[in-house]
């Protein structure tokens, strides 16, 4: 058995969506016991969303289900009844850590809030992830995740001048959430557990909207000391050339032209010596466009590998990358010789190869399991809580699970 | 005062640029000891040049280098805050025997250099587990730890490009687009604070430390999981949907009433006001009889006004103000930071401005997740029909006439200002916000309610806003407590205070350009360099 970082730690994860389940599958991979509870019935409502393996819209076969809810025991749970209420307080009582990404309204209607289960167990640390967070006055608005998005800054930033703001492909926001909920946790476990806190549990409150704002780079302080505004550049970033990226013969890569030193390298790699001209140094942004126009000709004649490869054969190198497709990035030797996909194989979604965990640690892997099938472990772990399996069928006969 | 999260942990922090110095800032904010190491014969590349090209001057505030640049770079204050520094000569023998003993006092060692570059130091992770057998160690370098390309450079925005991010994002049909921020460092950064913790508990179990190996590229593969397994098991590649919804319609972002914007000029001399013509393409006003003096200029201001307006309005701020401020003529945004500290009007000076640039364009985003918000949204728009036109009514129909309905929306936001559709629209139940653009961020009310924001002065420039970790902690505090540090600023302290050395060992390590707050010349990667390059 390998050493895993969290043996021995127990998440309750009433995550829905995207952001608290990334949250707790990361835990998972790092060997926490996540007992994810479930609405009983439909489940996550991640389950009835696409893509779905095979496009067949089946409860176990949600792709974003699947990937986020990799190691994970599934519960079923009806918590507005009463019963369903005090088997989740029963399961709280041992538990490390609840994570949920509930409205901040929902919780405390049910009477299941931080203050509730701090009572049954004070060692408790609860993190709630929200749009907004748990109090201010956009509290009770509601957000998707070009919201937050929008709101945090980045999208003003993003897309090409003249044209509406662009958001980020995919979940961004929500992953953000997800990311900034591991972190967080994370950190109250050790103050709990080894720093000053003194055992005591505590409530984290994630506002996505300031998970967004936070990572404005320096822009935010550019505008306070000098009004700059940095307005979207296209595919430039922050509008320097060589900076951003170019068409090339099978797609799109990334170039990176980096500190002044490394500019004579985007000549010589391009075998254009006219780019080697000193007015390009002092007045890049100015003379943008012309740069790119005499970078676009070796660019279009040769592919993403080999501009990629080329460059970081320069010394010194230049960043550069291919622009990848999920296609390109399977394919990737230096992913494949670090072993980052796994291939997972579910009972009825089948194989898939999925991202491994974000980084190896040597001295407790992190592994991925499978997402679990809904209601997969109600036996095994409301068995531990003292119910016989003629009880568990009364409770499903009740609506409870 | 109740102590904060990570009091007690001293971190190591050698960071550079973003994606590490993201983790230390995190937890320099709650409350660990973190040092930056770093050295005068090698700045990081964000503290920029020794003697700034004037160029680069927006990357200083109000545009001033300073006689010490490095302590006055925009990226550098924004991205290290609450650290220490200290500087140190890693080539140097006695510099690494002074980092050893730091080792043994310390709790995570973490860096992004290059792979390899530790261990050319004679410091990698199998030299440093035995001088603290106990110390959790992160190298994050652009690719990880292993494999063909793992020497491999890497700035952010390649993470951008490498981890699949940029090809989901674009307008539909069209290329990938820039992220505007170096997303993937803050993406990895974040990741890797809370497997450090991680780390330390399975430290406070076992004993052992043990060696975190990230690679920046994999943290934001993580990100985009859905899409790997659409590939992998249906075989499908995604396409740019632009700001558009997987199944839910309408979403987009459309255009509000813009933002009216304003600069100012400050024109004191003769030869100011000559190449002020120049630049601004008015030179034929040099030879103008009604503006030959500066009482003429200020008798006459309103025609002069006029036809200097006439050439700002449609240009942007920064192409008025960048190449006046590059010949010494002061110019600045009009309610902005260096206007606050101005009097109200200078007598007799003309030209002064304000004068109207280009609008801050403004837009609205909105989700519609069901036929009730469907409902809402035509009512407030005052277009009842519409949520029973066959067109749009469900969800089907409007994805497949999303670019009609588009048209529609923007037709009645384009006339409105964005903050006002936004509560508006809240207020009645649909998922809107406005995309916010400088200076709205720094005001936002939510974030403000709850303190993410607070001021903070550094010695050397000047006082600002600068936000904390996104999270509020019900038993520890979320709070800044000092600026990102000055090159070495902490060098008595660590060395004096924590490693003990006397004031004439300090002073000899001083002389021996081991430790120092001036860096050396080329320590910026730029020209010829004192000492051998460390990456």
């Amino acid at each position: 058995m390998p050493d895993l970082a969290l043996e021995g730690y127990k998440v309750i994860d009433l995550g829905w969506h995207i952001a608290g389940p990334y949250c707790t599958k990361l835990l998972a991979e790092l060997g926490a016991e996540v007992i994810k509870v479930e609405k009983a019935g439909e489940g996550d409502p991640a389950r009835a969303m696409p893509p779905f393996a095979g496009d067949d819209p089946h409860p176990e076969k949600s792709l974003l289900y699947l990937y986020l809810n990799t190691g994970k025991k599934s519960v079923t749970l009806n918590l507005k009844t009463d019963k369903g209420k005090k088997i989740l307080t029963d399961l709280v009582k041992d538990a490390d850590l609840v994570v949920e990404n509930f409205h901040p309204r929902v919780l405390p209607a049910l009477g299941l809030d931080y203050q509730a289960l701090s009572k049954v167990n004070p060692k408790l640390i609860m993190t709630s992830i929200t749009a907004f967070g748990q109090i201010g006055p956009y509290r009770d608005y509601k957000a998707t995740d070009i919201t937050t998005m929008a709101l945090g800054g980045l999208m003003h930033m993003t897309g090409e001048m003249g044209r509406e703001p662009l958001t980020y492909g995919g979940w961004q926001s929500q992953y953000q959430g997800g990311i900034n909920g591991f972190a967080a946790s994370m950190t109250a476990l050790f103050h709990r557990d080894m720093g000053q806190g003194e055992g005591r549990g505590q409530h984290v409150d994630i506002s996505i909207m300031e998970c967004i704002a936070q990572i404005l780079e320096f822009f935010d302080l550019n505008y306070q000391v000098n009004g700059g505004m940095y307005e979207r550049s296209g595919t430039r970033w922050a509008n320097a050339p060589a900076w951003g990226i170019y068409p090339c013969a099978d797609g799109y890569v990334g170039l990176i032209s980096g500190p002044v030193r490394r500019w004579l390298q985007i000549s010589k790699l391009m075998e254009e010596p006219e780019l080697a001209d000193p007015k390009y140094i002092a007045q890049r942004r100015e003379l943008a466009d012309e740069i790119d126009a005499l970078m676009l000709p070796w660019l279009i004649e040769h592919t993403k590998d080999e501009i990629y490869h080329a460059a970081q054969a320069m010394e010194p190198k230049i960043p550069a990358s291919p622009v990848r497709t999920p296609e390109d990035l399977i394919n990737s030797p230096q992913f494949k010789a670090r072993e980052f996909f796994v291939e997972v194989d579910h009972p009825v979604a089948g194989k898939g190869v999925y991202p491994g965990p974000p980084a190896k640690m040597w001295g407790t892997p992190m592994q991925i399991g499978r997402a679990p099938l809904l209601g997969e472990h109600n036996q095994e772990i409301y068995e531990r809580l003292g119910f016989s399996g003629k009880d568990l069928d009364a409770l499903k006969s009740e609506g409870v699970i | 005062m109740a102590k904060k999260a990570l009091e007690g942990l001293r971190v190591l922090d050698l960071g550079a640029v973003w994606a590490v110095p993201h983790v230390g800032t995190l937890m320099a904010n709650m409350g660990a000891q973190v040092i930056k190491v770093e050295s005068i014969q090698f700045l990081d590349m964000v503290r920029g040049l020794i003697s700034p090209f004037p160029i680069m001057a927006e990357a200083y505030p109000g545009r001033v280098a300073g006689e010490h640049p490095w302590n006055r770079n925009n990226y550098f204050n924004d991205t290290n805050l609450g650290k220490m520094s200290i500087t140190l000569d890693l080539t140097n023998e006695k510099g690494r025997e002074i980092f050893a003993r730091l080792l043994k006092t310390s709790d995570i060692v973490m860096e992004n250099f290059r792979l390899g570059v530790m261990e050319n130091f004679g410091l990698g992770y199998e030299v440093l587990k035995k001088i603290n057998p106990g110390v959790i160690y992160v190298s994050a370098p652009g690719y990880g730890a292993g494999g063909p390309e793992s020497d491999y450079v890497a700035f952010g925005a390649n993470q951008w490009h490498a981890t699949g991010l940029a090809n989901l994002t674009g307008y539909p049909d069209e290329g990938p687009m820039q992220a505007s921020i170096n997303f993937g460092d803050p993406v990895a950064g974040t990741h890797v604070l809370g497997l450090i913790m991680a780390a330390l508990l399975h430290k406070k179990r076992t004993g052992k430390g043990q060696f975190i190996d990230v690679s920046q590229t994999e943290p934001g593969v993580c990100c985009i999981g859905e899409f790997i397994l659409d590939y992998t098991m249906n075989g499908r590649l995604p396409e740019r949907a632009g700001n558009r919804h997987p199944w839910l319609a309408p979403q987009g972002c459309y255009r509000c009433r813009s933002t009216e914007r304003y600069v100012k000029v400050l024109i004191t001399t003769e030869e100011q006001w000559v190449k002020f013509c120049n630049i601004m393409d008015l030179a034929e006003l040099i030879e103008d009889e009604r503006f030959a003096t500066a009482e003429k200029r200020w008798a006459n201001r309103k025609e002069l006004d006029e036809l200097i307006e006439a050439m700002t309005q449609d240009m942007s701020a920064d192409d008025v103000w960048n190449p006046l401020l590059r010949v010494g003529i002061e110019a600045y945004l009009a309610g902005g930071p260096q206007d606050v500290s101005k009097p109200p009007q200078y007598k007799f000076l003309a030209p002064q401005g304000p004068y109207r640039v280009q609008d801050i364009d403004q837009w609205i985003t909105l989700t519609i997740s069901s036929e009730e918000e469907w409902r809402i949204l035509c009512r407030v728009m005052g277009r009842p029909e519409l949520a029973s036109d066959p067109k749009f009514a469900s969800n089907e129909a409007r994805r497949e006439n999303h670019d009609e309905l588009n048209e529609i929306i923007e037709a009645w936001t384009s006339t409105r200002q964005n903050y006002e559709l936004f509560h508006t629209l809240q207020r009645a139940g649909v998922a809107a916000a406005p995309a916010v653009a400088m200076p709205d961020v720094l005001v936002e009310p939510q974030n403000h309610a709850r303190g993410l924001y607070q001021a903070i002065r550094h010695p050397e420039t000047n006082t600002y806003l600068e936000p904390n970790h996104a999270w509020l902690m019900s038993e520890t505090p979320r709070e800044l407590t000092r600026p990102s540090p000055c090159l070495g600023e902490d060098n008595d302290f660590v060395y004096g205070e924590i490693l003990g050395l006397s004031r004439t060992e300090i002073e000899a390590l001083e002389k021996e350009q081991i430790i120092g707050t001036i860096p050396l010349p080329g320590a910026d990667g730029f020209g010829p360099r004192a000492s051998k390059e460390n990456t």
